[in-house]
C-alpha cells in the first residue's frame, strides 16, 4: 500500500521509498519522513491534488504523485 | 564585536526571537553570491556588552546535499566565522522532530544553547515540555522561551552573558529519539491548527474562502497603495526634480549637467518614490498573511492547477500580485524555495499585464474602439496569462524537464500575526527594492531621459518633443515596427515604446504630448525655484481625493471603470493624430499586444537582475521582445490575409520559422547558461 491509497484519518508506518527520484528521497529524510515514521493522512483532495498530512506534530502537504512513491504499513 | 548565530528549522519562530532580541537594531543584505537573505543585528547584553546576532538561514539539516544553498549558507558561517556561540532555536510543539537538527550543529564542536521556543502553545495543546531532562540528556545550557511575548527572553540574555564569558564542559553523547521520548510527550488531541484547517481546507469552503484571500490581498494592497502613488510623485517631483533642477541653473551649471541632475537623478528618484505605497501596501498584507500561517494553504488549495504549469502551489501569489505591478511580483518569488520554480515565476511574472499597462490600453482603446474597449482590454489580459502559460511549459520542458523536484512542504501552526514581526518584515523587503533595486534603475533612467532630453541639434530640454534624440532614434527605427501595424509616419508610437520602458503609464503622457500638435514654444522658460510648500499641501490633498475613490475600487480591482471615466472626461486633442497615423484600429490593438509583452519597465528589470541575475534576465528580454513581435506582427498580418495573401502569408510562415529558430537557439543558450552562471541552483 503507498500512501496516496490511504483515507483520511487513517494512520500507517512507512516502510520504504520506492523512488528513484533523489530530490523526494533527500526531501523527505530532511523531514523526517522516513522508514519507521508513523504518518497520519488529515485530507486528500480529489484526482491528483495535495494531500496534507502529520508526523510528529507536524503538518505537510504532500503531491499525490509524490505520495504514490511512499510504500506504507497500515497497522 | 563579537558574533552569535541564531539557527533552527522553518517555522519554529526563529525570527521572532530575532526580532525580539534585536528590535530596530537590525541589518539585511544577501549572503554573499547567493539570494538567500542575510539579517544581523546588534543584541545589548545586561552586561553592558553587545554583541552582534546574525540570524542564520531556516533548515532542517546542515548537509547541503540535502537542503542546497540555505543549508551550505549555515554551515559555512559556523565554520568559517566561528561565532562564539550557537543559539539554536527549537519549537516546543514539535519538539520530537526538531531535535534531529541538533547532531549536525554539535559535530561543529561550537558551543551550543537550546532555545525552547513556543512553551505557552506547547501549554494551551497540552504538550508536556520537560526542559531539565533536555538540560541533562544533552548537557547543553538550555533556556525556555515565549518569544511572541517576551517571557523567558530576559533570562536568556542573562545566560547569553554568563555563557559568552565561560562556557561550561560536560556535553553528554546522545541518541535522538530516546532524547526525545524523554523530553516530549504530545497528547495525541487535534491540535488548533487542525481545527482550523478544518475550515481553510474544506473540500467546499477551500476554495471560496482562497478566492476571498486573493481578492482582499490585491485589492488592499493594489488600490490602497495607490492612493498614496500621487503623493510621492508630487512631493518627490517637486524636491528632486524641480529642486534640484532650480538650484543647479542657480549655481551656473551647464544645460547637460541640469538634464542629467534633475530629469534624471531626480527623476529617478521620483520613480523610484511612486512604486513605495503599492510596494509597501503589498508587503504589509503578504507579511501578514505569512505570519498568519494562511499562505501555505492558500498554496495547498490551488496546487492542483499550478501542477499543470509545472509550478509549485506556492507560485501563484506572486503571479496574482503581478497583475497590480510586476516589481513585487517578482520580489515575492524569492518565497519558492526550488529555483527551477522561482527562476519561472520571474520569467512569466512580466506578463501578467500590471495596472500601468492598463492606463495605455485604455486611452489607445477609447480613441480606436470605444465601445469595444473592455472586451479589447480583457482580451489583452487574457493573452498576457496564455502566454506566461506557454512560457511556462516551454521552461519545463526545455530547461527544467530533467529536474525532478519534491514538492512536500510544511505547514506551518497558525498564529495571530505580530505587529512587531510583520512591520520588521515590510520594512526589509521595502528597503531593499529601495536601495538595491532603486539604485539599478536610477541607471536606467539617467541614460533614458539624457536621451530624451539632449536634441538632435546638441541643446537640452526636449523631452517629449520632434527634436530630441529619442524621436530621432524613434524615427529611423519606426519602419522595424509597420509590419505589425504602426503606420509609416507613426514615429511617436515608436518613441512611446522607448519611454514606455520607465513605467508602462507613461507611453500614455508620451503618445499624448507627441500627437498634439505643438501649440506654444515652451523655450526660453524661466525656471523658479518649486513651490515646496504648496506642492506639499497639494500632495497630501491627492492622498484624500484619492481615498474617495477607494470605496468603488472593490467592486473594479483592476480599476478598469475608472480608467475609462478618466479617459472620458478628457477626450484627448491627441485623438485625431493618433487615429490618422495608426493605418486602423486593428492595427492599433496590435500595437497594444506589443505594449502587453515587449519588455518589463526599468523597475522590474532592476528587481529581476537583483532576484534572478543579469543571465536569465537576459533571456526573459529576448524571449519577451522576440516573441511579442512575432506576436503583434503576425496578428497584423493576419488582418492582411484576404488584402494581400501572398506577402502576409509569407510573412507568417517567415516569422514563424525564425521565431522557432530563435527558439531554439535561446532555449540551448539557456541551458547552457543555467549551468556556467547560476551555480548556486537549489533544486
Amino acid at each position: 500500500m503507498t500512501l496516496n491509497q490511504l483515507l483520511e484519518g487513517q494512520v500507517g508506518t512507512i516502510n520504504a521509498l520506492e523512488t528513484l527520484n533523489n530530490a523526494l528521497v533527500r526531501q523527505c529524510s530532511t523531514l523526517g519522513l522516513i522508514p519507521g515514521a508513523v504518518v497520519q493522512v488529515l485530507r486528500r483532495s480529489r484526482g491528483k491534488g495535495p494531500m496534507q498530512i502529520k508526523c510528529d506534530g507536524t503538518l505537510y502537504a504532500i503531491r499525490a504523485d509524490e505520495a504514490a512513491q511512499i510504500r506504507m504499513t497500515v497497522a | 564585536m563579537k558574533e552569535i548565530a541564531l539557527i533552527g528549522s522553518p517555522n519554529c519562530g526563529k525570527t521572532t526571537l530575532f526580532n525580539r532580541l534585536t528590535g530596530t537594531r537590525q541589518r539585511t543584505g544577501n549572503w554573499p553570491g547567493v539570494t538567500v537573505e542575510r539579517k544581523d543585528g546588534r543584541l545589548p547584553l545586561p552586561s553592558g556588552e553587545s554583541v552582534r546576532v546574525v540570524d542564520l538561514p531556516g533548515i532542517y539539516s546542515l548537509h547541503d546535499d540535502i537542503q542546497g544553498v540555505e543549508a551550505r549558507v549555515a554551515h559555512t558561517y559556523i565554520e568559517s566565522h566561528n561565532p562564539e556561540l550557537v543559539m539554536v532555536v527549537l519549537d516546543a510543539t514539535r519538539l520530537g522532530r526538531q531535535l534531529s537538527l541538533l547532531p549536525d550543529i554539535i559535530a561543529t564542536g561550537k558551543p551550543v544553547i537550546l532555545i525552547v521556543n513556543m512553551l505557552d502553545s506547547a501549554e494551551a495543546e497540552g504538550i508536556r515540555v520537560d526542559l531539565a531532562a533536555l538540560r541533562k540528556g544533552t548537557g547543553l545550557p538550555v533556556a525556555g522561551v515565549v518569544s511572541s511575548t517576551g517571557v523567558g527572553v530576559d533570562d536568556l540574555k542573562q545566560q547569553i552573558d554568563s555563557l559568552l564569558l565561560s562556557y561550561p564542559a560536560g556535553r553528554i553523547d546522545f541518541d535522538v529519539a530516546e532524547l526525545s521520548k524523554k523530553v516530549y510527550s504530545s497528547t495525541g488531541k487535534q491540535s488548533r491548527t487542525e481545527k482550523i484547517d478544518k475550515w481553510l481546507l474544506h473540500p467546499v469552503y477551500a476554495l471560496p474562502i482562497f478566492l476571498a484571500t486573493m481578492y482582499l490581498l490585491f485589492t488592499i494592497s493594489v488600490n490602497l497603495g495607490a492612493v498614496f502613488i500621487d503623493f510621492f510623485d508630487i512631493l518627490l517631483g517637486s524636491i528632486f526634480v524641480d529642486g534640484t533642477r532650480w538650484l543647479t541653473a542657480a549655481l551656473g551649471a551647464p544645460q547637460w549637467l541640469q538634464a542629467v541632475m534633475a530629469d534624471g537623478v531626480g527623476g529617478g528618484i521620483q520613480l523610484v518614490g511612486t512604486f513605495i505605497p503599492v510596494i509597501g501596501c503589498l508587503y504589509l498584507c503578504m507579511s501578514a498573511l505569512e505570519d498568519s500561517g494562511y499562505l501555505s494553504r492558500a498554496a495547498f488549495v490551488i496546487d492542483r492547477l499550478m501542477a499543470k504549469i509545472g509550478l509549485p502551489g506556492q507560485a501563484f501569489i506572486p503571479l496574482i500580485i503581478g497583475f497590480g505591478c510586476n516589481v513585487p511580483a517578482v520580489m515575492a518569488s524569492r518565497a519558492l524555495g526550488q529555483a527551477s520554480a522561482r527562476l519561472t515565476t520571474i520569467f512569466i511574472a512580466p506578463f501578467m499585464s500590471c495596472g500601468a499597462r492598463l492606463s495605455v490600453y485604455v486611452f489607445v482603446g477609447t480613441a480606436f474602439f470605444p465601445s469595444q474597449a473592455q472586451n479589447a482590454i480583457f482580451a489583452l489580459y487574457l493573452l498576457g496569462i496564455g502566454v506566461a502559460i506557454v512560457s511556462a511549459w516551454l521552461l519545463r520542458r526545455r530547461i527544467f524537464g530533467g529536474m525532478v523536484g519534491a514538492n512536500i512542504a510544511e505547514m506551518p501552526a497558525y498564529h495571530r500575526p505580530l505587529v512587531r514581526n510583520v512591520l520588521t518584515q515590510t520594512w526589509h523587503r521595502l528597503y531593499s527594492f529601495i536601495w538595491r533595486a532603486g539604485k539599478r534603475i536610477l541607471v536606467v533612467v539617467i541614460l533614458l531621459n539624457v536621451f530624451s532630453s539632449w536634441g538632435t541639434d546638441g541643446s537640452w530640454g526636449n523631452q517629449d518633443s520632434e527634436n530630441s534624440m529619442l524621436s530621432a532614434t524613434g524615427k529611423v527605427l519606426t519602419p522595424m515596427f509597420i509590419p505589425m501595424g504602426v503606420g509609416e509616419d507613426n514615429w511617436p508610437a515608436t518613441v512611446g515604446l522607448f519611454t514606455g520602458l520607465f513605467a508602462k503609464e507613461v507611453v500614455v503622457g508620451t503618445l499624448d504630448t507627441l500627437y498634439t500638435p505643438p501649440l506654444v514654444s515652451e523655450e526660453g522658460d524661466v525656471i523658479t525655484a518649486p513651490d515646496v510648500l504648496g506642492d506639499s499641501l497639494t500632495a497630501v490633498m491627492s492622498v484624500w481625493n484619492n481615498l474617495g475613490g477607494l470605496a468603488g475600487a472593490f467592486l473594479d480591482p483592476l480599476g478598469i471603470g475608472s480608467a475609462q471615466e478618466d479617459i472620458a472626461g478628457q477626450a484627448p486633442g491627441s485623438y485625431k493624430a493618433m487615429q490618422s497615423l495608426f493605418p486602423s484600429a486593428w492595427g492599433a490593438f496590435c500595437y497594444l499586444v506589443f505594449i502587453l509583452l515587449y519588455a518589463p519597465c526599468v523597475a522590474t528589470i532592476g528587481v529581476m537582475q537583483k532576484e534572478a541575475g543579469q543571465v536569465w534576465l537576459g533571456f526573459s528580454v529576448v524571449w519577451s521582445l522576440l516573441l511579442s513581435y512575432w506576436l503583434a506582427s503576425n496578428l497584423w498580418h493576419l488582418s492582411l490575409l484576404l488584402v494581400n495573401p501572398i506577402t502576409a502569408g509569407g510573412w507568417i510562415v517567415g516569422s514563424s520559422l525564425v521565431l522557432y529558430v530563435c527558439y531554439r537557439l535561446i532555449m540551448s543558450q539557456m541551458r547552457r547558461g543555467i549551468q556556467d552562471h547560476i551555480p548556486a541552483i537549489n533544486l
